[in-house]
């Protein structure tokens, strides 16, 4: 329920329209409309203006009347987002970040780029690989944006090794307080963006993971690394997933790889999705198979290893991928091998992880198979192996209309724990399945912290998720309080319901 | 192509796969060259071809009700096929439509219920109401003899829906027909093929027009056809071939596609000119829906002192001219001349003397919007060969 309003919808239009440019915002029908809905099983909601900033400038002004009104505002980085996250739940205003897309800097000296929230991944690998550089990329699609995606600790081709991509933050508070993190925040202009932590608490942490609901981030500041003399990915094949880990625990351990991935086998074979005959595309059969039994010839999983640095080291770092591949009943396959085994995720994991980019729809075409609905862990690499078996058949017993059944797993912070992502498709117009396969992740989110030891990745819309928090939440409350003390900022989520 | 009679309510599943990703705005990485005109303008989620397919959603899904509004958005879309050739998403369920296609058969609901609320598609609406047909004034163009022979197996194709102005490009392909001595019946068709009603939404009456050209239909099928119009040739051999009664079917080729296989194989004399540049703007249905990039680069680069200077956005990642299928220039010519100069502007980043296309509408919008000294600027692939040849 939208909070109240002292204005009357138009009066808000024309305040807004008047600070900042009548042409930055919207309340035509067909706009609010689409801005309310997205493809997660969230309820439609629409809002009563799309405010699309161009300026930090344009963020204050809409924070402050909004504050003064206690309208909502729902903030969207670039609005590819499948849980909910970004749709009006309480109506308001919906702060587009499209049009501030700048890429401000990339310092390849300190190793961080300066950007605003609309930037895209697309936009900034393609910026980066000019330079030699590259960042921290996920599976989102290319069309999301940096910053929304390290916000929310993301899960992609670096997270073992370098785990949080945020380092400085430009933020802006309803009652149009600006405040900078990190080393933005000494009073010099010459003091950049380069530094996170200390010698004070780290702000930037703070409002990471909070879904735009304590400030709304008007620039950031993120990390990126040099690609490199050169960069390979080592590719290790597995027929159980145990296995899988070890090989991982083990080459992390050792300092091999910037990153390792474990692919399911029908998470790879989603590459192959082929287009070709748009009238007939080509999908895999074997993707509604059971997924614990992969066809003859296709590996139960394969790790990706990334590794990039002088050549002279890459080598003896591929030695020692063998040898340790070997030591737990892995193998290690050529490309040529892969291109056999899986087409298409030769071609995807080349760009991947050696352009340093989103593939661009190579990737995507795994959304078509149905409504993608993921089911995030994280547990301590002991208990990992339990997680998989326990995720994997509870999915399965969902029925038939629930495939294929994908996941991919990772070591997090140099292999302290491991994430599990899996993930099904069905049929977008089936609620009532949808509904069925939120309860059952609800459930399997209880049982992995009861019996493994795990916990969920993301916030799910679900206030209970932060009620069980107790003394964790409370404080949280408290900051909530002092920030955003209307609970205007993305309050239809439910963080701060008890706010 | 999508069968004429899918229904709307057919593409549920496809639309809901839709991730709101913006993907469909722009090209391949890492250039990611912006391509849809429609977002390029405004700059908003709601005017792209995402934003088309979540509406699309949200009225099978009863969030909305059809609006003369969403008629007038749903025309802006250009139908560049910029985002048919990107999303591989949205096709992949059945009936494995593809983004523009989704937006023609909102056009199509729209039209049923009376929504057109822009003077220019109502005024051609109701002409097909009225006339089952959009028949203009004929192009006075002489016909020669010896392509009046019926039995022809290649039959030269014009749609009568050109405006006048084009006339010197029809001209110069009989020209070079016969320069080349291609044996060719010239077929005049007096009025659409279908493709603008397709485009437009007017699905119910272009049934019933192809219904009535079907004995033509019949006829053209096992002939090799030869088109000018890219919109034409891809309408005519993709839809047509449902009308065909036999197991004949409907063939043709670009006319640079055989103007240059003639060169080939006939021996022709240039004429003498000084050197030039030349910048080749890529007709969107002639690339996108047909596939051909190369063919007209390999006709103009095949004549001595020409060389070819490319716009950044080129091929798969060209720019739409403004003009779409000769409509948009007339429903929103602010916007439509809009498009045409951020080509333009493209163009003459080039240093190029001469910008050439390969298709009647895209040179009359960049002639439209040019200054009157600088018209003669742009040029037809057909006339720049045919200046050239004797």
């Amino acid at each position: 329920m939208e909070k109240k309003r002292k204005r009357i919808k138009g009066s808000l239009f024309e305040t807004i329209s008047k600070a900042i440019g009548k042409g930055k915002v919207r309340n035509d029908e067909t706009t609010l409309v689409a801005y309310g809905f997205d493809s997660s099983i969230t309820p439609f909601q629409k809002p009563s203006l799309v405010v699309l900033p161009e300026s930090r400038e344009d963020v204050r002004e809409v924070l402050m009347v909004a504050n003064e009104d206690r309208v909502p505002v729902t903030v969207m980085a670039g609005g590819v987002n499948i849980g909910g996250m970004c749709v009006p739940s309480e109506g308001g205003i919906v702060l587009d970040f499209r049009n501030m897309d700048k890429i401000l800097e990339i310092n390849t000296d300190s190793g961080y780029a300066l950007i605003e929230p609309g930037v895209n991944f697309d936009r900034f690998t393609a910026a980066l690989h000019k330079k030699g550089f590259k960042c921290h990329v996920p599976t989102a699609p290319g069309g999301a944006t940096p910053l929304g995606n390290y916000l929310l600790q993301p899960s992609g081709s670096l997270a073992n090794r370098h785990y949080d991509s945020i380092i400085a933050l430009e933020v802006v508070l309803p009652d149009g307080t600006v405040f900078h993190t990190g080393s933005a925040a000494y009073p010099s202009d010459n003091v950049k963006y380069y530094r996170r932590y200390g010698p004070f608490p780290d702000l930037s942490g703070l409002l990471c993971c909070a879904y735009g609901t304590l400030g709304i981030i008007t620039k950031a500041s993120v990390r990126i690394y040099p690609e490199n003399e050169s960069s390979r990915v080592n590719l290790t094949a597995f027929n159980d997933y145990g296995s899988a880990t070890k090989f991982v625990k083990d080459v992390v351990g050792a300092n091999i790889p910037e990153h390792c991935i474990i692919w399911s086998w029908q998470f790879y074979k989603t590459y192959d999705i082929s287009l070709e005959n748009v009238e007939k595309p080509y999908i895999p059969p074997e993707l509604y198979s059971d997924p614990f039994k992969p066809p003859k010839g296709v590996p139960y999983n394969i790790v990706t290893t990334l590794m990039s640095g002088y050549n002279e080291v890459l080598d003896a770092s591929e030695r020692v991928c063998a040898k340790v591949a070997k030591k737990y009943g892995g193998r290690v396959i050529s490309w040529r091998e892969l291109e056999e085994i899986s087409p298409g995720a030769a071609r995807s994991w080349k760009e991947f992880y050696l352009e340093h980019h989103q593939p661009k729809m190579e990737h995507n075409k795994k959304y078509g198979l149905g409504r993608y609905s993921a089911w995030i862990g994280i547990a301590e690499p002991k208990d990992v192996v339990e997680v998989e078996k326990f995720a994997l058949s509870t999915v399965k017993n969902l029925g038939k209309g629930v495939r294929p059944i994908c996941y991919y797993s990772q070591p997090f912070d140099f292999g302290r724990c491991m994430f599990l992502r899996m993930f099904v498709y069905t049929d977008p117009n089936d609620q009532d399945l949808l509904n069925k396969i939120r309860a059952t992740y609800t459930e399997m989110y209880n049982t992995i912290m009861q019996k493994y030891g795990a916990t969920p990745e993301r916030y799910r819309r679900d206030p209970d998720m932060i009620r069980q928090l107790g003394g964790y939440y409370e404080i949280l409350k408290r900051i909530k309080k002092a920030l955003d003390p209307n609970n205007i900022l993305n309050s239809g989520i439910g963080l701060f319901v008890d706010v | 192509m999508m069968r004429l009679d899918t229904k709307i309510n057919e593409v549920g599943k496809s639309v809901a796969l839709c991730l709101k990703c913006n993907m469909c705005t722009y090209g391949e990485w890492p250039e990611n060259y912006s391509l849809c005109p429609m977002y390029a303008r405004e700059k908003v989620y709601t005017s792209s071809p995402g934003g088309l397919i979540y509406l699309v959603r949200a009225l099978l899904e009863n969030k909305m009700e059809y609006t003369s509004d969403l008629s007038d958005l749903s025309y802006f879309c250009i139908n560049c096929r910029a985002c048919d050739d990107i999303c591989e998403i949205i096709p992949i369920p059945a009936p494995h439509v593809i983004p523009t296609e989704v937006i023609r058969l909102l056009r199509h609901e729209l039209v049923k219920r009376g929504l057109v609320s822009n003077e220019c598609v109502k005024k051609l609406y109701k002409t097909i109401k009225k006339d089952g047909d959009f028949k203009r004034k004929k192009i006075e163009i002489k016909i020669p003899e010896s392509m009046k022979n019926k039995n022809s197996k290649n039959i030269f194709f014009i749609e009568g829906l050109y405006p006048g102005d084009q006339k010197q490009i029809y001209s110069s392909a009989l020209e070079v027909l016969q320069k080349i001595g291609l044996d060719v019946y010239v077929y005049r068709d007096e009025g659409s093929c279908g493709a603008d009603l397709y485009d437009l939404g007017f699905i119910d009456e272009l049934k019933i027009l192809l219904e009535k050209k079907s004995e033509l239909i019949n006829q053209l099928a096992g002939k090799n056809l030869i088109f000018i119009d890219p919109h034409t040739e891809e309408f005519v051999l993709r839809n047509w071939q449902q009308y065909v009664k036999t197991d004949k079917k409907l063939v043709g080729k670009h006319l640079s596609e055989v103007i240059l296989e003639g060169l080939k194989t006939v021996r022709i004399r240039t004429k003498h000119f000084d050197k030039i540049t030349l910048s080749y703007h890529d007709p969107c249905i002639l690339g996108r829906g047909l596939g051909i990039y190369e063919a007209p680069r390999n006709l103009i680069t095949s004549f001595e002192g020409v060389t070819l200077l490319e716009m950044k956005r080129n091929r798969r990642n060209s720019y739409c001219c403004g003009a779409g299928d000769g409509t948009r220039g007339k429903a929103f010519p602010e916007y439509s001349e809009w498009v045409a100069h951020e080509r333009l502007e493209e163009f003459k980043e080039t240093g190029a003397d001469i910008l050439i296309t390969s298709c009647p509408y895209c040179k009359g919008i960049f002639q439209k919007v040019l200054p009157s000294k600088q018209k003669t600027k742009v040029k037809d692939l057909i006339e720049f060969v045919n200046e050239r040849i004797e």
